[in-house]
């Protein structure tokens, strides 16, 4: 079996609210193997842009730990988080969130320069990764005035000119068509494959499941998983099924 | 095959990874971005050093009219050294030997100075007969309207208030004309007093406003072995060196004067003047500060997602922190720049409609009312810096402490 590239072991996370305390992951365990695809899904609201989060090093948990790469995330402090990051991670937001004054090209450069890079190398860097996702042509715009699909590619270009050991994506075809969605996941099968990057996937989309090769299901804070070839258990793909249905019935009311 | 993450030493003290330059490019982006409130608290600056540089460079430029007008084209290096009391300190060859030995001196200059009376066209006109060199004559500064400070045996250099008095309709005419000069020469203490008398020819003339005196040469009253002279100028190398040499000429029981006296008055009142402007410029430059606080602490809760993106994506507190300083200084430097230039402009436009209103009223020489000095440049500089830093200080830790999933649900 792969080494594992990220460790997750008995991460609770509670959020302090003023209508109390908010129990959001119950003891989560898994591990990532280091190069693989991985999907994790779950209804909306049970809490995987909070894992999400959590792998990133931006929510530390309650309890528990969460080790990437041999280092455990959270003993460091927030600055040498944000380093660690910089280093090795591309994250896509499930939102799109812009550094507005800035043109496209330098907003996917950022992570990069954040990571110490010059502007030459990491313009460079940012524009063949625009490429990649078919945004080069829009390199001078603000993303801003870009439709919503466009900016969720622009935010996998700067996810992927970031990442250079894992990348992130929490929904990273929400806003796009099934053409642009498949275009977008068959590019992160590329990373995956070509480059030998790890990808973490959050997807609604149970089309994309059978391409992964560990699938984390979140439900109500707790977690299942199942790697290629097994069989989910009985209970999730009843859940599952539930969900598309409830999905299928939002978009045709929407439609 | 695996790519090998860079080690995270846990002691190791984390530096800045991004380029300071990027960081000031991002910075001003945004104020880019934001141009009228940008613009409008650059204005704020501009108005404030503006006002302020403005007035310090009128108390600096009128002070140093003042200081020419006091000084003129008399050396502040030069002292004057008179005696108190002739009989008892006589003011002699061996008290100016001793004043050319002490160091820092450049120049000693003697000169007697005696009652006189001059005979022309048969009229006696009294005059004061300064016996001296050309050394004495120059640092005198005198106007010359006619001739120079060049004294010679049997020459002399005449007031210009003389010359109706010999009949003389004008200081070209009297050049050449000759004049008989006597004059009473007493002694030390006073007991003795000898008559001297001489025909001198004019080679010269200068106005030395309402006095009457006549500049010739003093060799013939030291070849009549007189040695008691009236007042000695001392030149010294360097202003700087003016006081020490005061007191030590005073240490010689003799009397100082020294256009810097003068000078130091007037530098008191233009100090006193200096404060108060820069006591309602620096009003100006508060309200011009908390406008900038006001931007800055605006900018950054307006970008508090932004903040959080750039945590997301590896910004330290440092680099977050370095990014609102930034941001401060660079509206500081075009704000100070601004208001530099715009007081200069200010100031010389002034100064070129006061030189022609000057010049429709008969002055011929340019008026320069105002003087940016580079220690004035300097110490502006230096002080918008500081305002760039202080205003940011507050709102650049505050950032520095976002946390970055609360502000990116924040949008
Ligand atoms: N900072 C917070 N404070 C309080 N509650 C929070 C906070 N962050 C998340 N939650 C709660 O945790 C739960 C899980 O949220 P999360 O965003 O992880 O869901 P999700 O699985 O990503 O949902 P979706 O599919 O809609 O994106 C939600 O009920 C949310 O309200
Ligand atoms: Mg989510």
């Amino acid at each position: 079996m792969a080494e594992s590239l990220i460790t997750c072991r008995g991460v609770d996370k509670k959020f302090a609210t003023k209508g109390g305390v908010v129990d959001v992951l119950h003891d989560i365990n898994f591990h990532i193997p280091r190069g693989s695809l991985t999907i994790i899904f779950g209804p909306s609201g049970s809490g995987k842009t909070t894992l999400m989060n959590v792998i990133s090093g931006l929510e530390p948990p309650s309890k528990g730990n969460l080790i990437i790469d041999g280092h455990d995330l959270y003993s460091m402090d927030a600055d040498r988080r944000s380093h660690f990051r910089a280093q090795t991670m591309g994250i896509v937001h499930q939102q799109n969130y812009w550094i507005k004054s800035l043109n496209v090209l330098e907003n996917v450069a950022i992570p990069l320069y954040l990571g110490g890079k010059d502007r030459k190398s990491a313009r460079l860097i940012a524009t063949e990764s625009l490429d990649r996702v078919g945004m080069k042509d829009f390199a001078e715009r603000l993303p801003t005035v870009l439709s919503g699909g466009q900016q969720q590619r622009v935010s996998m270009a700067r996810a992927l000119a970031a990442g250079k050991e894992l990348i992130l994506a929490d929904e990273p075809t929400g806003n796009l068509d099934s053409k642009s969605g498949d275009m977008i996941i068959n590019l992160l099968l590329s990373i995956q494959k070509d480059l030998k990057r790890t990808v973490v996937l959050v997807t609604h989309n149970i089309e994309y499941l059978p391409l992964s090769d560990k699938q984390l299901y979140v439900h109500d804070g707790y977690l299942a998983e199942a790697t290629k070839g097994e069989k989910m258990p009985e209970e999730i793909l009843n859940s599952l099924k539930s969900q598309i249905e409830s999905l299928t019935q939002m978009q045709g009311g929407r439609g | 095959m695996r790519n090998k993450l860079p080690l995270f030493h846990h002691k190791q003290h984390l530096r800045s990874a991004i380029l300071p330059r990027i960081l000031a490019y991002i910075a001003l982006k945004n104020l880019f971005a934001k141009k009228l409130r940008s613009f409008l608290t650059i204005t704020g600056i501009v108005i404030g050093i503006g006002a302020i540089v403005f007035l310090v460079s009128l108390a600096l430029g009128l002070r140093n009219v003042v200081d020419q007008q006091v000084i003129g084209s008399r050396s502040v290096k030069a002292i004057d050294v008179t005696t108190p009391n002739s009989a008892i300190v006589p003011l002699d060859d061996a008290r100016i030997n001793k004043m050319s030995s002490f160091a820092h001196v450049t120049q000693v200059a003697p000169a007697f100075i005696l009652p006189g009376k001059v005979s022309a066209d048969g009229s006696l006109t009294d005059v004061v007969v300064y016996a001296t060199n050309t050394t004495y004559v120059n640092l005198s500064a005198l106007k010359f309207t006619e001739g120079n400070s060049k004294i010679s045996d049997k020459s002399a250099v005449i007031s210009t208030s003389l010359l109706s008095l010999i009949g003389e309709s004008s200081a070209k005419n009297a050049i050449g004309k000759q004049l008989v000069l006597s004059a009473t020469i007493s002694s030390a203490d006073g007991t003795s007093v000898k008559p001297f008398k001489d025909t001198l020819t004019i080679s010269g003339a200068a106005d030395i406003g309402s006095g009457i005196a006549v500049y010739m040469s003093s060799a013939p009253l030291r070849a009549m072995g007189d040695d008691n002279y009236g007042q000695v100028k001392v030149v010294a190398d360097n202003r700087l060196n003016v006081p020490t040499l005061r007191s030590q000429i005073a240490g010689l029981g003799l009397t100082t004067a020294s256009p810097l006296d003068t000078l130091s008055e007037i530098n008191n009142i233009f100090t006193i003047f200096t404060f108060v402007v820069i006591g309602f410029g620096g009003i100006g430059l508060i309200i011009a500060s908390l406008g900038m606080f006001n931007t800055l602490t605006i900018s950054l809760l307006e970008r508090t997602s932004e903040i959080g993106l750039l945590i997301t994506m590896g910004a330290r507190k440092a680099d977050v922190r370095r990014l609102m300083i930034f941001e401060s200084l660079l509206l500081a430097a075009i704000g100070g720049l601004g208001g530099l230039f715009a007081a200069w402009l200010l100031g010389t436009v002034i100064d070129i409609v006061l030189t022609h209103y000057a010049g429709l009223h008969g002055v011929q020489s340019s008026i320069h009312a105002f003087l940016i000095t580079p220690l004035l440049l300097f110490i502006t500089i230096a002080f918008v810096a500081l305002i760039g830093w202080v205003v940011a200080l507050y709102p650049s830790s505050r950032a520095a402490r976002i946390n970055p999933i609360d502000a990116l649900r924040h949008e």
